[in-house]
Order: structure tokens, then sequence, then C-alpha cells
């Protein structure tokens, strides 16, 4: 996602708002850096998504300037969860043993 | 819990998937065995005919010509197992598991794999390659036969009375003893073609269904 694109005007990685989601999950309040170096995701970059997670609802920024994970963020990872198992939970898969 | 579950499901199914790709490697490799073990077939049957030709069996006398027929015969053997281990060894050298790292991730992995496949060219592959299975087994048999048929005319060969009759019960022979020998591979490979075919329906179902879906994240 471009700088452009952080204005919300196109989709953002999917997979990317579940990494973020999931760090701040697990670790509770998170700085930005430390946010961009646990998920692997360049600091303008990471900014980018904060700005739309924050539109979004998902995180805020807390008076220590630090990022937190809000009710709204928490349920929509969990609602991602449930939208994939949707389609995947449905797949069967053949014993393959090719060779 | 629902998002282990989710990661083992995407876990068997970029497993499945590196299956695929080994079929691929099959799928180019039979022409390499068919050449192998097709060649050295061919190779032993020149042979003979220019033993034939050349009158050299009847030169040489019962023992000597039985002999060098015996060492032809050892041509198409090494053909069809050089062939086979050939095929063994493209099909294993196929690497597998790049996706684990990303997998490793947890839910976001999974969700980082599901979107970076290119499901149409997955299903294309799948579609070309789930009968290749089935032609490898096949391709084996019918070298399996060959090389019996060829060993029993060289140790019992058909009485010149009756000739046709001769020939078409050392055919059946072949075809019965090779069936003992490569049947239960034939039936196995056969399944696997069933599989894949099963396999191709159930991904293309998923992708028509996750392809026209999207995630709606509540401003």
């Amino acid at each position: 996602m471009s700088s452009k694109e952080a204005n919300s005007k196109s989709k953002p990685d999917l997979y990317i708002i579940a990494r973020l989601i999931k760090v701040l999950k697990e670790r509770g309040r998170v700085s930005r850096t430390s946010l961009a170096t646990s998920t692997g995701l360049p600091y303008d970059r990471l900014v980018n998504y904060l700005s739309w997670m924050i539109e979004k609802k998902l995180v805020e920024i807390d008076n220590d300037e630090l990022v937190c994970l809000t009710g709204e963020g928490s349920e929509t990872y969990d609602r991602l969860v449930d939208w994939i198992m949707e389609y995947v939970g449905k797949l069967k898969f053949p014993r393959l043993r090719s060779g | 819990m629902k998002e282990d579950d989710a990661v083992s499901k995407v876990e068997e199914l970029m497993e499945t998937l590196d299956h695929v790709k080994r079929y691929r490697e099959l799928s180019s490799s039979l022409k390499s065995f068919v050449l192998i073990a097709g060649g050295s077939i061919l190779a032993f049957i020149l042979i003979r005919i220019l033993l034939v030709i050349l009158t050299l069996l009847s030169l040489l006398g019962g023992n000597s010509a039985y002999l060098i027929s015996f060492v032809a015969l050892m041509i198409p053997l090494a053909g069809v197992i050089l062939g086979i281990l050939h095929v063994r060894r493209r099909v294993n050298s196929v690497k597998g598991g790049e996706w684990k790292q990303t997998l490793a991730q947890g839910f976001p992995g999974a969700l980082e794999l599901l979107s970076g496949i290119d499901w149409q060219s997955k299903l294309d592959e799948i579609s070309d390659v789930k009968q290749i299975s089935l032609l490898y087994g096949l391709a084996k048999l019918s070298s399996y036969s060959i090389l019996v048929f060829f060993l029993t005319a060289l140790i019992a060969p058909p009485a010149p009375t009756n000739f046709s009759i001769a020939i078409v019960s050392l055919l059946a022979v072949s075809l019965v003893i090779s069936l003992g020998i490569g049947g239960k591979e034939a039936v196995k490979r056969y399944r696997e073609a069933k599989s894949l075919d099963f396999l191709l329906h159930e991904l293309r179902s998923f992708y028509n269904e996750f392809k026209g879906s999207e995630f709606e994240i509540k401003a």
C-alpha cells in the first residue's frame, strides 16, 4: 500500500492488517517502531496502515503514543478468521503420493 | 481453536500443491522415460533382427546364440530400470515447503499464502497433470509386459507350428505376469488420477466462491 493508497482509496492487504492485529493482541500496547520490527513492515508503510486502521477504528494511539488494539479491531480479526474458515474449512484434500 | 484450524487447513492445501508440483515434474520426465525405456527396447529388437539377418545365431550354435540373446535382453532391462530411476530422481528433486516460514507466522501467514496463490494457473496445472500418473503407470506396465514377453520367448520359444496361437499365448502369459509385477501400482496410479480429479473439483469450487467474496471491514 503506497502513501496514496493509504488515503483509504484502495484496499489494504488483509494479511498485513491481520499481522498487525495479531501482534497487538499478543503484546498489548506497542510503540510504532516496535510494531514495525515485529511485523517486518517498513516504518513508512506501517504508518500508512496505522492511519487507515485508526480511521476504521481498529486501533488507537494512547496518551503515551503507543498503539493499542480496540474492541472493534479484535472483533474484526475474529471475523476474518471466521470468514477464511467459511471457505477453507469446507476443503477436503485427497491423499496424494507422487513419484 | 478456529485460528489453528485455518492454519492447518492452509498447511494441508500447501502440502497438496507441493504434490501437484511433483506431478508436473512427473509429466515432463515421462517423455524421458518413454525415450529411455522405448529406445532400449527398440535397440534390443534391432539387435535381434540383426542377429537373425546375419544368421549369426545359427552360425554361433545353440548355447552361444542363447547367451547373446540373453545378454542383449539386459539392454531393455537396464533401459526400463534407468528410466524409472530417472523419473524418481527428477520427481524427488522437486523442492517444496518454501511456504513453511510464512505459515509459521500463524493465521496472518496463512492469509498471505492464500492471497499469493495464482489460482487460475494452479487449476490449469492440476487439469494438465491429472492423468499423468495413470499414463506413467501404464507406460511402466507396458514396459514390464514387453520385457516379460522377450524373456518368456527366450526361455520357451514359440513353436513354428501354430505360431500365431503360440504368440497370442505368450502375450497373454506376459500380460498376466506383468500385471502380477506392476498391477498393484497401476491401480494405485488410477486412484491418484481420481484423487487429482477430486482435488481439481474441490479447488475449483473453492476458488469460485472465494474470488466472489469480499471481507468487509466496518468503519
